[in-house]
């Protein structure tokens, strides 16, 4: 997918002043958020269950080229095959390899991140072969030619007038915005596509290393259709996606639905192990599961970052996020947008041209005591900002620098700092500055950092006297 | 559970905000703590705990100040703070600079243990949440992000403020959501910013207070800041301010 | 055997862990084993069914509530006639004319009521390749009849295996879905399952179902403004009848 990420401060803005867009945004995620409440309430060892998720993806990807040893072993029993993706071009070339020999013309697809990532549809479609978005939400947002909005509901920023509008203008039907007859319209246009598919992709949600099998949750069934009705079916799995034991999922699956969209469970949970048995109907002929690092490795790297790997695509940070929440899922300008895409996609575009994902947080630690793995996202955008300012250490990956007067200024603060009767004596220069400068109000509005300021908020003024004058003159005799 | 407040010892951390622009706040905090029997005293050659230059990523600067601040506080029983972000820069983030440096860490962990934010220090340490505080109206609670979820105070806040005599406590809606400051956040995004205060202004409207109640001066700053831009007749206090007041003429004794 | 690409990438992740040495060859039991030897499957079956017979009420009683709440419809049939009579209803009110069926010993007046209602069955069993008729039946049909191997009170979720007599496409392809679950199958959690579908690959097969779908109503979808739909691309109705005289 095309990376927008250096964009962020533009987009942020068209998001802010669309008023239309933020009253979509805020009814969708208060919505989420509610019903995810809702349903973690109803769990009473949830923290235990946090915990234990947590635990089991830290000791996989401790040990991860381990576990996805045994996870092609298993598949390749199941008779399945295995293809090792180092990088977005293996993987694309594998998959666009395997359906032009096998004259692929039409492809079903389920909903698949991991695609968006390495830009499949593009190469798809470059032959001549047509991807089809079979999930609602990337149909719509597939019409459209957009980028996914939000990590669940990729859809989520049009309302029913713009699905209807845009219906009537690509389907040419009669204009309909009633959400139950969108979406027959929909299952009627794709119904013959799941049945003429030569090929079907989706993602993976859990990669069980034990079984080789591979887990995909869904709720509308073009994940069921889409891995049993065509001859060739390809799983795309982010290498982190693979975890020990059937045993584990129990866990996962009580976590993942209620956080995501407040449900018990999700309306369709596949287990797919290799091909179909002999003699039966439905299911693939041929199984093909893509392992893809894209990346994956080099946040392997930094121990500090490992734990962006353990997200299970949840959503609920976004729908918590008080930044997403106002500049919307498209201003992260790739495929992972809200706290999650703000931690895993500079890592995976560079530093340099995502800059802004990690500053542009107030840190405040929703995502963390939403997330069902309590992923420390608040430390590691800290953490982030360091390989920004101070360079990229572990990975020695595009050193970017931080601007040399935002660090100029730190050090001559830090300078400032460390001596008392400097900090005294900038207090007396603010004052002074404040008379000179703050008399004509229109300063205000023109100087860089507090014209940003005043926009929204007064600018209080420095005290008189700073504390510290007043405990000597004052406080200090007594009780002291 | 009023146990031996008379001998408590505790050092000022002022922080820079209160310092420099609301030494009100530093001097309502000193006499409720006076008031309980609290032995202050304030170590003069404080300066910053380093968090801005932490929170954007300068690392080595902000250990550098964190070295001098963990000099200037060495060997204090204990160390009170008017602010939970300050607070959890000292407890959380201390600890984390010096994760490769066993010397300051061993240093950095004592001193966590022995810093506190100002009403986790009256209710945990002190042990009181009534001290003594009037005020008739009606006021509402913002949780500051950090104080709230790095240091897990949720809890005593609002038990002192329930105590106040004649208060009118209102629920804030949605209060757990972040008011946009975030430090320089506040100006380098400053239109995320405002449309976060702008919810945040919003709710604080719907409660029908009178008063906003914070333990952060940045909150405060920010948040009356757009309070009076944008002409809501509510005053932003910090809770030190409001448990010093014994009367609704805002007097102090 | 691993061939170079694989070694190439399992080193690269290794190497990223910091790990020394090459990734070694896959060993189960030591990634994978647990304290306990494993139960054998028949013994695991047999405490899974004290269980169920224990709370069988309760857990009949969830799983109509729950199955309820995720927009199934749900009906106790407590006896043969009962069964027949529901059948003849539903064929008669959602004018089935054309059945697609497992290939599974299903109760008999099944078979008998779906003849004597003149719709058309097809029951789809082992077969080579991809007949065509088969594809159409599955395609034009109007109703898809299957048992369940497990029920799972908790949630109000079927879990059917697919093999070559369990065709995964019957629940799937045609508009409404008609599942028959035997108290007996009907089990408090997913994680009394899983230990059982472990067993029996190991002991009995080798290696898992080729598909084991857990189903948990109609489908359904609220990507338009998080308003839910009932029925997209999955079946539009499921019909649970809980067969409780078995």
């Amino acid at each position: 997918m095309e990376v927008t990420t250096d964009k962020f401060i533009e987009g942020s803005r068209t998001a802010i002043k669309d008023e239309h867009l933020q009253k979509a945004i805020h009814k969708a995620t208060s919505l989420s958020v509610r019903e995810r409440d809702h349903a973690a309430a109803e769990i009473p060892d949830w923290e235990e269950l946090r915990e234990k998720a947590r635990n089991i993806k830290q000791n996989t990807i401790e040990r991860l080229d381990e576990y996805l040893a045994l996870l092609a072993d298993s598949v390749e029993k199941a008779g399945g095959t295995v293809f090792w993706a180092d990088t977005a071009e293996d993987a694309t070339r594998y998959i666009t390899d395997l359906a032009v020999a096998r004259g692929v013309k039409t492809v079903v697809k389920g909903k698949s991140m991991t695609s968006e990532e390495i830009g499949l549809n593009e190469r798809f479609e470059e032959l001549g072969i047509e991807p089809v978005e079979t999930d609602l939400g990337e149909y719509i947002v597939q019409m459209a030619k957009e980028k996914p909005f939000h990590i669940i509901a990729p859809a989520i920023h049009k309302t029913r007038q713009d699905i209807g509008q845009l219906f009537a203008d690509k389907l040419d039907i009669e204009y309909e915005d009633n959400p139950e007859k969108l979406t027959k319209i929909a299952r009627e246009k794709l119904r013959g596509k799941f049945c003429d598919a030569d090929m079907g992709v989706t993602g993976v949600n859990f990669g069980i290393a034990e079984t080789g099998t591979v887990v995909v949750v869904e709720n509308e069934g073009n994940g069921r259709l889409s891995t049993s009705m065509p001859p060739v079916y390809v799983a795309l799995m982010g290498m982190e996606k693979v975890i020990p034991a059937l045993n584990d999922l129990s866990t996962f699956m009580t976590l993942l639905p209620r956080s995501a969209t407040g449900q018990k469970a999700s309306c369709y949970v596949s287990f797919i192990t290799g091909t179909r048995n002999v003699g039966e109907v439905g299911g693939p002929k041929e199984f093909h599961l893509v392992i893809l690092d894209n990346g994956r490795s080099r946040i392997l790297q930094d121990p500090e970052m490992r734990e962006s790997l353990f997200c299970i695509r949840c959503g609920a940070c976004l729908n918590i996020c008080p930044i997403y929440n106002k500049v919307g899922g498209h201003s992260y300008g790739w495929v992972y947008s809200g706290p999650i895409g703000a931690v895993i996609t500079p890592q995976y575009v560079g530093l340099d041209k995502a800059k802004d994902l990690p500053n542009a947080s107030t840190l405040c630690g929703a995502c963390r005591d939403i997330c069902p793995l309590r992923i420390n996202i608040p430390h590691m955008l800290l953490n982030l900002r360091h390989k920004i300012a101070e360079g990229d250490k572990t990975t020695g990956v595009s050193k970017p620098k931080s601007k040399w007067a935002e660090k100029a200024i730190i050090d001559l603060w830090v300078i400032g700092m460390k001596s008392q009767r400097v900090y005294g004596l900038g207090h007396r220069v603010g004052l002074v500055a404040q008379k000179v400068f703050l008399r004509n109000s229109k300063m205000k509005d023109r100087l860089p950092l507090l014209s940003g300021w005043t926009e929204h908020r007064e600018l209080p003024p420095l005290a008189p006297k700073p504390f510290r004058d007043i405990w000597k003159e004052r406080l200090s005799k007594n009780g002291g | 559970m009023t146990s031996g407040s008379k001998n408590i010892r505790a050092s000022i951390f002022i922080t820079c905000l209160v310092d420099m622009l609301y030494p009100n706040v530093g001097e309502a905090m000193v006499k409720v703590l006076r008031e309980t029997g609290v032995k202050l005293d304030f170590p003069a050659d404080q300066t910053c705990c380093g968090q801005p230059a932490f929170n954007s990523g300068y690392q080595s600067q902000a250990r550098d100040l964190a070295k001098r601040f963990m000099s200037i506080f060495e060997g204090d029983e204990y160390v009170v703070a008017p602010s939970g972000s300050c607070t959890s820069m000292v407890r959380v983030f201390y600890p984390e600079l010096f994760k490769d440096d066993p010397v300051n860490l061993r240093k950095a962990q004592a001193l966590s243990s022995r810093v506190y934010e100002f009403s986790e220090f009256l209710v945990k340490v002190v042990g009181k949440e009534e001290v003594g505080a009037s005020y008739r109206g009606a006021v509402t609670y913002h949780p500051s992000c950090h104080l709230l979820r790095e240091l897990g105070v949720g809890s005593e806040p609002k038990q002192l403020l329930s105590k106040v005599n004649g208060i009118d406590l209102r629920e804030l809606p949605d209060e757990k959501q972040c008011c946009g400051f975030g430090g320089t956040f506040s100006v380098k995004y400053s239109d995320i910013s405002g449309a976060i205060l702008d919810t945040k202004v919003k709710n604080i409207k719907e409660s029908g207070a009178e008063v906003l109640v914070a333990n952060d001066s940045g909150c405060l700053m920010h948040i009356s800041g757009a309070l009076t831009k944008q002409g809501v007749p509510v005053k932003a206090m910090h809770l030190a301010e409001l448990l010093a007041m014994k009367g609704n003429d805002g007097s102090h004794d | 055997m691993a061939d170079s690409n694989q070694q190439d990438f399992l080193q690269k992740v290794r190497r990223s862990l910091g790990r020394p040495g090459i990734t070694p060859p896959a060993d189960r039991e030591r990634l994978i084993g647990s304290s306990d030897k494993p139960k054998p499957v028949t013994q695991l079956r047999e405490e899974l069914e004290a269980l169920v017979h224990e709370q069988r009420d309760s857990l009949i009683d969830s799983l109509e509530r729950e199955f309820t709440r995720v927009q199934g419809q749900v009906a106790r049939i407590s006896n043969e006639s009962d069964l027949h009579g529901y059948l003849k209803e539903l064929i008669s009110a959602q004018a089935i004319k054309r059945v697609v069926r497992w290939d599974t010993s299903l109760p008999a007046p099944l078979d008998d009521t779906l003849s004597e209602s003149g719709s058309t069955v097809t029951t789809i069993g082992p077969e080579d390749g991809d007949a065509s008729e088969t594809r159409d039946a599955l395609i034009n049909a109007d109703l898809g009849i299957t048992e369940v191997d497990f029920a799972i009170a908790e949630t109000g979720s079927l879990v059917l295996l697919s093999n070559d007599h369990q065709s995964r496409l019957v629940s799937l392809v045609p508009p409404i879905h008609l599942a028959l679950v035997k108290p007996s199958a009907i089990v408090p959690s997913m994680a009394h399952i899983l230990p059982i579908l472990i067993a029996t690959a190991g002991e009995e097969s080798a290696r898992m179902p080729s598909s084991v779908t857990f189903i948990t109503g109609p489908s359904r979808t609220a990507d338009i403004e998080k308003v839910l739909t009932i029925g997209i691309h999955g079946p539009m109705a499921v019909h649970l009848l809980i067969l409780e005289y078995l």
